[in-house]
């Protein structure tokens, strides 16, 4: 296989579902729903090839650079936009390639697309989606975030019945937007500090310069940006709005991978252009990532136990595993980067499952209400035990893979001297999985009281032609059942572990990779050979799947519980007024959350 | 210190906080969607000042202004050129929002659309 | 939160906001100073290399092309999102068989009419011209392609919502759209499998200073041209029509 072509592959993965996607806009009128599904599923299997080609090659090869335009760097100078594929990043582009896949199955029967611009539009994610993770440039991975911005708009807002569906759409339009313009001006002075674009070059601009306020701002302000996208506190309300109202495929894509895309941008930034500079004050940094992904976490997890819709539970399930992200990405060290990939797979894989399974339900019951469907999951039986299972894979239960990013995890934290922090975690993970499992035992069983916040339930739209559907399709069950079969799959056998323990070593390496981008020399991979998991992770990750299933029957059988034990309401009623569903309010917060992590950030480093 | 010379700057963070003031006070999502454009805007200014060289003319050569002659940075020209386009469609997909949302609710108030939050 | 709460706390993060970032731009090179070797060696190579007196077209379409691909797509995928939001919400609502125009239509005499048509095409050609010279004055597909979208809201004006629809037709500009949105990625494609690197640029270049040169650049050019003009008139005959429907729907 001639390396010229396999450079090419990178830019073939983003093209490809872009092109396919400009050629079915124009037939959005005339087009069968057979035709534009075969279009969109063959696009994205081609995408799903190029990139499980790219990971294996460039796993045994090295970090695959391909500069675009034939623009080679001149004298050390990166002029042209560049493409370092490594393991990490072929493997996200992957999983990318992967949901989407499975989000166009699921609307393969039965699902309501008005004309075919519900495929054109999930093309054009994929296609962002891919760039954004392949790039090795920042401006460039600038461009990939807004066109995931704009597809994600227009996803979101294709339920337009209710002017509250609309409402989710422009939180997350006037958010995101924001995050944008942060980034833009992070960008902006970096640029100005480096006069580079490229990350491998900046990095090396920036090794030769102290800190100066101007580099510690533009870290600041492009965390900010991203942890906009990528759903950490204070920036992440607009989360939840746009998962209530969007349909279930776009859900999936945004909770499964979307905001987990955003932090890993952040590291990709960090490792690539600001490792060299900061490198001294890590802790630092460490310290404000490790603070704001507690704090996400657990608000994230009392959010989600607090809601009875179940696509607002699981939105908030994601922010609270932001949060859990963002602390292990705070450490800055090769294991904890490699337990955060895992955990952003594993995680993506169970939650996607859970969100087809939710919809499912909104489907054949219309609505999406714990209380309402409470009982009903037994005319669902397949779907409801999926949703069963997926929960009890959140919590992180051995053999599914979360357990073993989990544990990985715990080690990464108690090699820093963190425990405290890792069984703060598994608490809290624990509280979101078991308010997935108190909804799904409710609704499955019927059993308790469900989750009573005195607002009357209201009916849902169905995303499917006609009234409801009288029995699932296969494809809403073909695509929870693989993927959790994929989530054990990823759990069970050592190599993938192995391998990702690799490419996580590639990854904070900032000297080979400007080699392979500056230089054009690529190193295969290094050996690693980290335990899966050992005995005591296994009986962690077994009680803090109890602890789950201990707080979802609290949760249903409270009123059984002696006052005295009851959890006070008013830090609830709290949180809950802070969501409030306006714009105007998220901006504030934005703004707050800028000045906190800016004030943290520049008082914390040298000026 | 020469405050000048850091003014340029200084008026593109002024931009975004208003912009973003805008945001926060509007009561017509129309407004909102020109607050989005002013702190847009502010995000070129920064560009377009971060890339000036004094006494140097536009990145476009002829042949009175043969190559070699001093430049401004064309980078951040053509970074800005495409963003404004870019902006402009974006703004297009709020703006569909909020007609929609008229037509549902004969209100574009923020403050007063039915609240999202259980 | 209240309003007065939410403003309070905005205004004291944003005060807080604007003191740190000043205090950063102080590090910044001072206004003017600018400079660099990306810069430089930009400025340097782009014309020698690629023929182009414009250097800002070369980096657009050539030197960081990609980027504009993305944004191309950008533009592309908002306009897809305007016409899902607007047909979703069209539903079962007839076209109005004699609309009211703006104004009186009897007031619009023929001399006005030939007037802004002439107006019109004044538009349209310059936007062409911008497009066609974007290697040699300031100008290209992204700025011809605005102004030529533009024109519509002219037809618009003078001639009304059917001459609008006949200049403006849907079908055919929403085709153009896609072709331009798909032409820039097929040539990424077919140079890259021509000369190993996507987007590369392998046409002939041209002489520097004459219309036709930059080779790629300037075939892009053209693509992007059309899509952004058809995508402009996409989107405000869209517009205009969602106007016009719910002033029909308020009487």
């Amino acid at each position: 296989m001639s390396t010229t072509f396999v450079r090419l592959v990178p830019a073939f993965s983003v093209a490809v579902p872009l092109m396919a996607a400009a050629v079915l806009a124009p037939f959005t009128r005339c087009c069968t729903r057979a035709v534009s599904s075969v279009v969109t599923t063959v696009a994205c299997g081609l995408v799903l090839g190029m990139t499980l080609f790219l990971l294996f090659y460039s796993s045994a090869h090295g970090t695959i650079v391909h500069w675009m335009g034939g623009w080679e760097p001149s004298h050390g100078t990166a002029i042209g936009i560049s493409f370092a594929v490594d393991p990490m990043g072929a493997g996200l582009a992957a999983f990318v390639a992967l949901l989407v896949l499975c989000a166009t199955v699921y609307t393969w029967i039965a699902v309501d697309l008005v004309g075919t611009l519900l495929h054109v539009l999930l093309l054009a994610f994929l296609g962002a989606m891919c760039g954004y993770a392949l790039t090795g440039d920042l401006f460039n991975m600038f461009v990939w975030f807004e066109l995931m911005t704009a597809a994600a708009i227009a996803l979101t807002s294709h339920k337009i019945e209710e002017a509250s569906s609309i409402s989710g759409a422009i939180n997350l339009a006037v958010t995101n937007s924001l995050g944008g313009f942060l980034v833009l001006f992070g960008i902006a002075l970096l640029y100005g500090k480096t006069d580079a674009l490229n990350l491998a070059q900046i990095g090396e601009a920036l090794a030769k310069q102290p800190i100066d306020a101007a580099l510690t701002a533009s870290f600041a302000l492009i965390v900010c940006g991203y942890f906009v996208k990528g759903a950490v506190a204070p920036f992440h309300f607009w989360l939840d709005d746009a998962h209530a109202v969007a349909p279930t495929p776009v859900c999936l894509l945004f909770s499964g991978i979307m905001v987990q895309l955003a932090l890993y941008g952040v590291a990709r930034i960090y490792f690539g252009a600001f490792a060299a500079s900061f490198a001294p004050h890590v802790c630092a940094i460490g310290g404000l990532f490790l603070g704001v992904g507690i704090a996400t976490a657990l608000l994230g997890a009392l959010m989600a136990y607090a809601q009875r819709h179940l696509k607002r539970l699981l939105a908030f399930s994601t922010v609270s595993h932001s949060g859990m992200f963002v602390a292990a990405i705070g450490l800055f060290q090769p294991g904890a980067i490699a337990a955060t990939a895992l955990f952003i797979a594993a995680h993506g894989l169970v939650k996607s499952a859970l969100f087809v399974c939710a919809g499912t339900y909104l489907n054949r019951f219309r609505s999406l209400d714990e209380c309402v469907l409470g009982g009903r999951g037994r005319e669902a039986p397949a779907n409801s035990a999926m949703f069963l299972i997926g929960g009890v894979a959140l919590a992180a239960c051995p053999p599914f893979a979360i357990s073993v990013a989990k544990a990985a995890f715990d080690r990464a934290m108690d090699a820093r001297g963190l425990a405290a922090v890792s069984l703060l975690m598994a608490l809290v993970s624990a509280i979101d999985a078991g308010a997935v499992l108190r909804s799904g035992l409710h609704i499955t069983f019927g059993i308790g009281n469900a989750q009573d916040t005195g607002i009357s339930p209201r009916e849902e739209e169905p995303e499917t032609i006609g009234d409801h559907l009288e029995s699932t399709p296969w494809t809403m069950l073909a695509v929870p059942a693989a993927l959790l079969a994929l989530a054990l799959w990823l759990g069970v056998d050592e190599r993938i572990w192995h391998g990702i323990e690799r490419a996580g070593a590639v990854f904070v390496d900032r000297h080979s990779y400007v080699g392979a981008v500056l230089g054009g020399h690529s190193l295969p991979l290094p050996d690693a050979s980290g335990p899966k998991q050992t005995a005591v992770s296994l009986t962690l990750n077994l009680s803090a799947t109890a602890l789950a299933i201990a707080i979802a029957l609290a949760g249903l059988f409270r009123h059984r519980i002696p006052r005295q034990l009851k959890v006070a309401s008013r830090p609830f009623a709290f949180l809950r007024n802070l969501h409030s569903g306006k714009f105007a309010d998220y901006v504030a917060y934005l703004m707050v959350g800028v000045a906190a992590y800016g004030c943290w950030l520049v008082v914390a480093l040298p000026r | 210190m020469n405050v000048l010379a850091y003014l340029p700057y200084a008026v593109s963070f002024w931009i975004f906080a208003m912009g973003c003031y805008g945001l926060v006070r509007c009561r017509n999502l129309i407004a909102a969607v020109l607050a989005l454009a002013v702190a847009q805007s502010s995000t070129y200014v920064l560009l377009l000042s971060i890339g000036f060289h004094k006494q140097a003319g536009a990145p476009i050569f002829s042949p009175t202004n043969p190559v070699g002659s001093p430049a401004v940075d064309p980078i951040v020209q053509a970074l800005t050129l495409t963003d404004i386009v870019v902006g402009a469609t974006v703004s297009a997909l709020i703006l569909a929002l909020s007609i929609q949302i008229h037509r549902r609710t004969s209100c574009i108030d923020p403050e007063r659309l039915s609240p999202m939050s259980e | 939160m209240s309003e007065h709460t939410r403003t309070t706390v905005f205004g004291a993060s944003a005060i807080v906001t604007l003191a740190l970032m000043l205090y950063a731009s102080m590090s910044l090179p001072a206004f003017g100073e600018f400079t660099g070797p990306y810069t430089k060696a930009v400025l340097a190579e782009a014309t020698r290399l690629r023929h182009v007196d414009n250097v800002p077209t070369a980096i657009n379409f050539d030197i960081r092309g990609f980027d504009t691909l993305g944004e191309e797509f950008i533009f592309f995928t908002s306009v897809a999102g305007v016409l899902l939001l607007f047909s979703a919400a069209k539903a079962a609502a007839p076209p109005a068989p004699e609309p009211m125009e703006i104004g009186d239509q009897r007031a619009n005499t023929g001399a006005i009419r030939w007037f802004f048509a002439g107006v019109t095409a004044l538009i349209a050609a310059m936007g062409v011209s911008v497009a066609a010279h974007g290697s040699l004055t300031p100008g290209g597909g992204f700025q011809g392609g605005a102004i030529f979208g533009s024109a519509i809201v002219c037809v618009y004006l003078a001639m009304g919502t059917r001459a609008m629809d006949v200049a403006g037709n849907h079908t055919f500009f929403t085709a153009l759209d896609a072709l331009g949105a798909f032409s820039f990625g097929a040539i990424g494609v077919a140079t890259g499998l021509a000369t190993g690197s996507f987007l590369g640029n392998s046409l002939g270049l041209g002489r520097t200073g004459s219309l036709v040169s930059g080779g790629t650049i300037y075939v892009i050019n053209g693509f992007v041209f059309l899509e952004i003009a058809s995508g402009f008139i996409v989107l405000l005959t869209a517009f205009i029509k969602q106007m016009r429907q719910l002033q029909e729907e308020q009487q």
